[in-house]
């Protein structure tokens, strides 16, 4: 299939001029620019294109399903489409009957939008109107397509008796009879003939089988009690249908209807109805006489409404898989083959059974992949598209067909910033190359709040995607550190995974302390536990917080074995020597011994360590004193629990 | 049928030469002839002016930005032989690392997908292709170089997505990356480097195009197991390799055009390809479920306003 290339301008004069390039840019768009190759090897001079206007324009496709107006159908639609997935992955017995009433929902969606896009196009006095009849013109395309197909392709029809089928498809779509006979019946039934409308519509209503609907109208008729009507009402009573549960077969139904013709048939020819040429072209009509036909024709909107009431009276029991080439013949009959629209090439494609062919031309509905998405799925999920497998001439696979237009779908209403999580639920139903679609795109959705970024991180964690979630984590702490939020920025760090980068921050947090002697987000600190482990600084600053903690709590002995531990570790910054001797000296001065003599030892050991610390220098006696004050008395103390 | 969200005047004084949206599609940067870079803020549809960015002394070629975890980066390159990599502080944007070690133009830069850590390839005039990496330990740049990569010069570079590698049982610790790089130039060839121990060597050496290829791009992986690369040249063509081992490649000459490509670039999810080029226009390419490559509608023309 070929489909021509549309161009869309640019209006830009050095885009003509020049050349254009353009470039993808998150998530669906294109940025296009004015640009000329000059690369290297060119003369370092002004190019004979400046200055002039260079813009970068954004463009992106045309989405009728981003209007506001149309945000029901796509929402509501997802809630069919995961029912469908649901329905499938729960393997239930009888999945076609509840298929075809998921179909059957689907098309309520699209009629409760078509509904609302009239009252809406009604109301509407501006510009917009075109653009809601245009949407108009597309849905009932889509609702009159899904039908015949829910019909053929969806609907387990008993025997492949499509004909009550196909009459109701054509009632549905095409009204104005029914409406036409409700007006007449519900107004002034006395003359009810001087209504212009009114062999108009019993004609009409005959063609649409409403045989009961034509009789009633007969009946009213000033003179429904002459001859020819009596004889009329009942050759119509008389008319055998054609229905798969009357126990009749389609031989024995056969017989009937042949018997019918003839005794009908026998009727006219002894004219018996000529008197009311109304009542004689109906009856020309139920036996099929072609010259009959050729004068009602024109009254047909469409070669498929004709198609349906041909068959009612020439092939009452046509099956399904016949239904092409009647189709054809109505089409030739009315001559409408040089003026076929794209909904007569689907219809037709779908009466012919080419399944394939529908799903390729309704790609070119214009409503951004909707249709063909769910559709596809549907028919998939139906069977449907098994022929594609079997057949070794076609490259097609039914799984991959569907799975592709999902994935376009998918990402599309990932490009919107309220419609991605939908987008998500399409994504999640691609086995191949789902997953990796949504690692792809997910990351790319910017956060804006920390409510959203909540919201793509949980989305994250659902399909466990752990590396996306640690990704945006470090994002949210590197947005965090810029702003100057630092408790914030360990929060985000943590939850990174990133070690590297928790140290880079508790480091902030520990210099700060060595500046102004204040510890940061303290509550913060307080609730670390495991999640310390990730980095040495980490840990080193969580451990110095509770030694804080201790001491401000009177713990000294506490505080102490922390302090110790702290100076044995390996873990103390350079920076960060001074400042942790320092905190030995309240507990050598305590009262009460703190510190054994062993700590003492250990303390002693680390401060002829760092003897050479500049920052140390005026407080090294200090400590060495404490030191060995607390020494002589923690030895002398130790030495009498030996006694 | 296409719209235009937006069109952001840019006031260069000259050519555009790149304009590339950042990781969330928030900002937009460009670089020109005029020998500037500007970033813009085009949030909401609206667009302001956020920097103008002066330090090179030369048409800046290519432009990219970083990944947001390693903060907010970009990258330039330039005529004057230099590559910078600024970088947002406060909301200022200042230089923050200048690389000076190629002895001829800079025609294309590139950030390595994150999974790489901070890295950056560039490729020059003079054959040679650059590859620096941060350390953040040591806050350093290393800079490795593949020597004559391309004769008479290379156009354009391009990494190869971040693919888990086979998984190696009892050992979950991390997951080591194989840092790959595509590029193109003047020997008419497209070349495959692979990172081996502390050297870049040739993995493949692609031979097809009939002319120079002016730029090469490595699409994002679609998960299935097959790599793309999109290479195009002034034989005008633009050529699909494909891959399922990145070990062999097959080629597929994807359209012959009627001028010259220059450009080509993948959508995020590697499945729509940009083509642009010396007929004036951009047109967008898919591949069918039969495995052919089609123009898709909307093929974007330049003309003046009416």
């Amino acid at each position: 299939m070929e489909v021509p290339c549309k161009t869309f301008v640019i209006p830009n004069e050095l885009c003509r001029r020049a050349g254009l390039a353009g470039v993808w840019a998150p998530l669906n768009e294109v940025a296009v620019f004015p640009s000329h190759l000059v690369k290297a090897h060119n003369p370092d001079a002004p190019s004979p294109y400046g200055p002039s206007n260079a813009s970068v324009y954004k463009v992106r496709q045309q989405v009728i399903l981003f209007e506001p107006i149309l945000r029901k159908l796509v929402n509501e639609a997802n809630g069919t489409f995961l029912s469908v997935q649901e329905l499938i992955s729960n393997n239930v017995l009888d999945s076609k009957v509840e298929l075809q009433k998921l179909s059957c929902q689907y098309r309520s969606i699209i009629r409760a939008c078509l509904e609302n896009l009239q009252d809406e196009a009604m109301r509407d006095k501006t510009n917009y109107k075109e653009e809601l009849q245009n949407y108009i013109t597309i849905f009932y395309s889509v609702e009159c397509v899904w039908h015949l197909c829910e019909i053929l392709f969806v609907e387990n029809i008993p025997g492949g008796v499509v004909l009550p089928h196909l009459l109701e498809w054509i009632r549905f779509h095409f009204p104005k009879y029914e409406r036409k006979a409700a007006t007449l019946l519900a107004g002034d039934l006395v003359g009810i003939e001087t209504h212009p409308d009114y062999w108009q519509t019993v004609i009409g209503s005959l063609m649409q089988g409403r045989i009961e609907v034509v009789r009633a109208l007969l009946r009213l008729h000033s003179a429904g009690d002459s001859k020819p009507f009596k004889l009329v009402d009942q050759a119509l009573k008389a008319m055998p249908t054609y229905n798969i549960y009357s126990g009749v077969s389609a031989t024995e139904f056969n017989l009937k209807w042949k018997h019918w013709l003839v005794d009908t048939q026998s009727k006219i020819d002894a004219k018996l109805f000529i008197s009311e040429k109304h009542l004689h072209l109906m009856m020309r009509l139920s036996v099929g006489e072609e010259t009959a036909w050729n004068e009602v024709q024109s009254h047909c909107e469409a070669w498929y409404e004709l198609l349906a009431a041909w068959l009612v009276f020439t092939e009452p029991t046509v099956k399904s898989f016949e239904l092409g080439q009647f189709a054809r013949r109505c089409i030739a009959r009315m001559n409408v083959g040089l003026r076929m629209r794209h909904l007569d090439y689907v219809l037709l494609a779908a009466m012919e059974a080419d399944i394939i062919q529908v799903i390729k031309e309704i790609q070119q509905m214009s409503e951004n992949g909707w249709f063909v998405s769910h559709l596809t799925d549907l028919l998939y999920h139906a069977g449907r598209l098994v022929v594609l497998d079997n057949n070794p001439e076609s490259h097609l696979v039914g799984s991959r067909l569907r799975e592709c237009f999902l994935l376009d779908y998918g990402t599309l209403l990932m490009g919107h910033t309220s419609l991605w999580q939908v987008g998500l639920s399409y994504l999640d139903h691609c086995p191949t190359e789902g997953l990796k679609t949504i690692e792809l795109l997910l990351p790319r959705l910017p956060l804006k709040s920390e409510a959203r970024t909540q919201k793509i991180i949980r989305e994250a964690h659902k399909r466990d995607l752990p590396q996306i979630i640690q990704s945006i984590c470090k994002i949210q702490a590197m947005n965090s550190l810029k702003r100057g939020h630092l408790g914030n920025a360990l929060t985000w760090g943590i939850k990174s995974q990133d070690g590297t980068f928790t140290s880079l921050l508790a480091d902030k947090f520990l210099r700060e302390y060595c500046k102004n002697g204040k510890l940061l987000n303290i509550d913060l600190l307080d609730s670390l536990g495991s999640s310390m482990l990730i980095s040495d600084r980490l840990i080193f600053l969580g451990k110095y917080f509770e030694f804080h903690k201790e001491y401000r709590s009177r713990n000294y002995k506490e505080s102490a074995n922390l302090l110790i531990s702290l100076l044995s570790s390996k873990l103390t910054p350079k920076y960060f020597w001074a400042t942790l001797l320092d905190d030995t000296i309240p507990l050598l001065e305590c009262n009460e011994l703190i510190m054994s003599s062993l700590d003492t030892f250990t303390l002693l050991h680390c401060l002829q360590e760092k003897s050479d610390l500049p920052e140390l220098q005026d407080k090294i006696e200090l400590i060495r004193l404490g030191a060995a004050r607390n020494l002589s008395r923690a030895l002398m103390y130790e030495a009498q629990l030996v006694k | 049928m296409v719209t235009v969200l937006n069109s952001i005047d840019t006031g260069h004084e000259d050519m555009i030469h790149d304009a590339e949206m950042d990781f969330y599609g928030l900002r937009l940067a460009t670089c020109s002839s005029d020998n500037s870079i500007k970033i813009y803020d085009i949030k909401n549809g609206a667009h302001t002016l956020l920097e103008d960015l002066k330090g090179h002394f030369g048409p800046v070629w290519q432009i990219s930005w970083g990944h947001p975890k390693f903060g907010n980066l970009l990258a330039s390159c330039s005529y004057d032989r230099k590559v910078i990599i600024w970088k947002e502080q406060q909301g200022k944007w200042s230089k923050y690392y200048e690389y000076a070690n190629h002895d001829s133009s800079v025609n294309s830069v590139q950030f390595a997908p994150p999974e790489f850590g901070l890295a950056l390839a560039c490729g020059s005039s003079d054959g040679c292709i650059s590859i620096l990496t941060y350390h953040e330990e040591s806050n350093t740049w290393e800079a490795k170089k593949i020597q004559n990569a391309h004769a008479i010069g290379c156009n354009s570079v391009s990494w190869c997505p971040a693919v888990t590698p086979e998984p190696d049982f009892g050992n979950d610790e991390e997951t080591t990356f194989v840092r790959r790089l595509v590029s193109g130039g003047c020997d008419n060839l497209v070349k495959i480097w692979q990172e081996d121990g502390d050297k870049w060597v040739e993995a493949n050496k692609l031979e097809v195009h009939s002319d120079w290829v002016r730029d090469v791009s490595w699409a994002p992986s679609s998960g299935l197991n097959r790599h793309y690369i999109a290479s195009c040249s002034q034989d005008r063509r633009v050529i699909i390799w494909t891959s399922e081992d990145i070990k062999t490649w097959n080629s597929n000459v994807m359209h012959t055009f009627d001028d010259v490509v220059w450009n080509v670039s993948w959508s995020l999810n590697g499945n729509i390809l940009a083509v642009s080029g010396g007929d004036n226009k951009v047109s967008l390419w898919k591949q069918s479920m039969e495995g052919t490559w089609m123009c898709i509608s909307d093929v974007l023309k330049g003309q003046s306003a009416m």
